[in-house]
């Protein structure tokens, strides 16, 4: 992490690893994505349709472009497919706090990862 | 930053500010002629991969240093520096030539105490060491030990941050900051700049291995020794290997359609490598770390059977480990947390410390010799300072940084050799007085690197990471 006791006027290089494995790997980002996917489900009142919209809208204020979309639900397919075999398996999965009845887990932790995803993306951590 | 610019109000202000300008051009061309504006933004960072590897000022002798971090002082008097003086003066005051120097614990007026240690001169270059350190003696040929060292610091805090980062206020980037700054690295799968303890956090903490003003890419990363080295090296248990890489492959996706409209953002890129660093990590880290392959008999060498050597001996295999996958610089911290501070029984704490240190410092030396790597390793072996002539509360010994020893061995290194000298009681160095700024200019000076010349421009300033000063011990250069 760069040193913010040390101010500087302009860094030119600030990204390290240790930061992106954080961001990726630690508990406490985790538990956000769980929340956050939460509010997405919330938002979006189980309209699955809406939710990869939602989630967008919620972290960077905009609707998801075309390619974007397609890229979620490409991953939204083939990701749960991985989760199915994990619940299968009887294999934990992260999951948002609270869950409408009879929604399906395997769908709901591959929203988290979604969310997750979204929140290391260069669009969420960066100020433009 | 914006520009600064004043609009011309007469053709008299024109030339007259053209022509300073063009003389500062002729000057500047005329400095850079004699070498002084040589130094000036040398090293040009690639900002897609900071850590590429970079040519060295000059041909370097050691490719990687193990600094091997005695943390809180170990006695000079008492392992590498025999002062048979203070055995005539035992029991009396300083002689009041020597003045009064102010000490951590204000102990300049007791009684000086001789060692009760037997030294002895080993190898054929009849260095003299202590019983207290018999592995490490056997390889006197090998070393070149630094008895002239001094530091500016009371306490430890500032010291073992001095030691690591020049300065006894905190705040500048550590050695291992700027080597890496200097040569990026070999090895772009591992860390480049690794901290480990045999024992809690060293004083100070992470500002020991702090990047400073540094780009962060550069700072330490503290290893821990059990389970995983790195933290966040592995998701959390509710991640499956195949469910991360599908996550990662997401995250690659939209982090190219974002920056599509944005090709020159070179920042965007970098952290899009530094994810790919981070999990081509996740795979090295934990074979780099993992003794299992290593046989009994080098368990054995470095004392990983032993209680009281375990701890030591296995940051100090590590070490060699890592040094073999090419990462630039080690730092091993025996007595971590102040370990050596031997304020109130001296015997039983070097005893101690001796003991646990002695065995996997003496292998470490061993081993790397055997595989051929102590030829390209500089190891390094220091504290923040020594001990005083004079006792502390009877049995101990305060801080002493104006005299104290150092030593150095493997690249570069000139061994079997002694390198200045103490006073008749060892309380200050007289003789080739090498300060901390000295050391890191000689440390830099092996890896290819003239410490005038490595600079970063902060604040308005180029720093470098000697500051003012520093002057390289030509004495230790083989």
């Amino acid at each position: 992490m760069p040193d913010t006791h040390e101010s500087c006027p302009r860094r030119n290089v600030t990204t390290s690893p240790a930061q992106a494995l954080t961001l990726l790997n630690s508990e406490l980002t985790l538990q956000w994505a769980q929340a956050f996917a939460g509010r997405v489900i919330e938002t979006a009142k189980g309209h699955p349709g809406r939710e990869v919209e939602t989630a967008f809208r919620l972290a960077y204020s905009r609707p998801p472009d075309k390619a974007e979309k397609r890229m979620a639900e490409e991953f939204l397919e083939s990701h749960r497919a991985i989760l199915r075999q994990r619940a299968a398996a009887s294999e934990e999965l992260a999951l948002p706090p609270k869950l409408p009845e009879k929604y399906d887990p395997a769908r709901a932790a591959t929203l988290v990862d979604f969310c997750h995803m979204l929140m290391n993306a260069n669009e969420f951590v960066f100020i433009n | 930053m914006t520009p600064h610019i004043l609009s011309v109000r007469s053709r008299r202000e024109f030339l007259q500010r053209a022509g300073c300008g063009f003389g500062a051009l002729a000057f500047s061309y005329l400095l850079g002629l004699d070498g002084f504006s040589s130094r000036a933004a040398n090293i040009k960072l690639d900002p897609l991969n900071p850590l590429a590897p970079r040519p060295p000022h000059f041909p370097a002798r050691a490719k990687s240093v193990i600094w091997l971090f005695m943390e809180g002082g170990p006695s000079h008097l008492d392992l590498f520096d025999p002062k048979p003086m203070l055995d005539k003066l035992a029991g009396q005051p300083m002689p009041e030539s020597f003045g009064q120097p102010l000490t951590a614990m204000g102990t300049a007026s007791n009684a000086l105490m001789p060692s009760k240690r037997t030294f002895k001169q080993h190898g054929q270059s009849g260095i003299w060491v202590s019983d207290w350190l018999p592995r490490i003696a056997e390889h006197a040929d090998d070393l070149c030990v630094i008895r002239s060292c001094w530091a500016d610091g009371l306490n430890h805090v500032g010291s073992v941050c001095q030691m690591n980062t020049g300065d006894v206020l905190a705040g500048r980037p550590a050695l291992g900051s700027w080597t890496t700054y200097g040569l990026g690295t070999a090895n772009q799968n591992l860390p480049t700049f690794v901290i480990m303890a045999d024992g809690a956090e060293p004083v100070g903490g992470p500002k020991n291995w702090s990047a400073g003003f540094l780009p962060a890419t550069f700072e330490g990363a503290l290893f821990r020794t059990d389970g995983t080295p790195i933290h966040y090296l592995d998701p959390p248990k509710t991640i499956g290997q195949a469910q991360q890489r599908s996550k990662l492959d997401l995250l690659a996706k939209l982090n190219k359609h974002f920056a599509m409209d944005k090709p020159d953002d070179t920042q965007l890129a970098a952290r899009l490598n530094s994810y790919e660093l981070a999990y081509r990590m996740q795979a090295a880290a934990p074979e780099a770390v993992d003794l299992k392959g290593e046989s009994e008999a080098t368990r054995k060498l470095y004392g990983l059977d032993e209680k009281e050597t375990e701890k030591c001996g296995t940051i100090c295999l590590l070490a060699r480990r890592l040094v073999e996958r090419r990462v630039p610089l080690v730092q091993c911290y025996s007595g971590s947390n102040s370990g050596w501070d031997a304020h109130e029984d001296l015997e039983k704490n070097h005893s101690k410390l001796c003991k646990a240190s002695d065995q996997p410092l003496g292998a470490l030396l061993a081993d790397l010799k055997a595989r051929g790597l102590l030829d390209s390793t500089l190891v390094v072996w220091a504290g923040e300072f020594g001990r005083t002539p004079f006792n502390e509360k009877g049995k101990g010994r305060d801080h002493n940084p104006w005299g104290f020893t150092i030593w150095m061995a493997g690249g570069g290194v000139k061994a079997g050799t002694v390198v200045g000298e103490t006073d008749e009681i060892g309380l200050r160095a007289i003789r080739n007085r090498a300060h901390v700024h000295d050391i890191h200019a000689t440390i830099l000076h092996l890896m290819g690197m003239d410490h005038e010349k490595l600079t970063y421009l902060h604040n308005g300033r180029d720093e470098r990471p000697t500051i003012n000063s520093g002057e390289l011990i030509k004495e230790v250069l083989a």
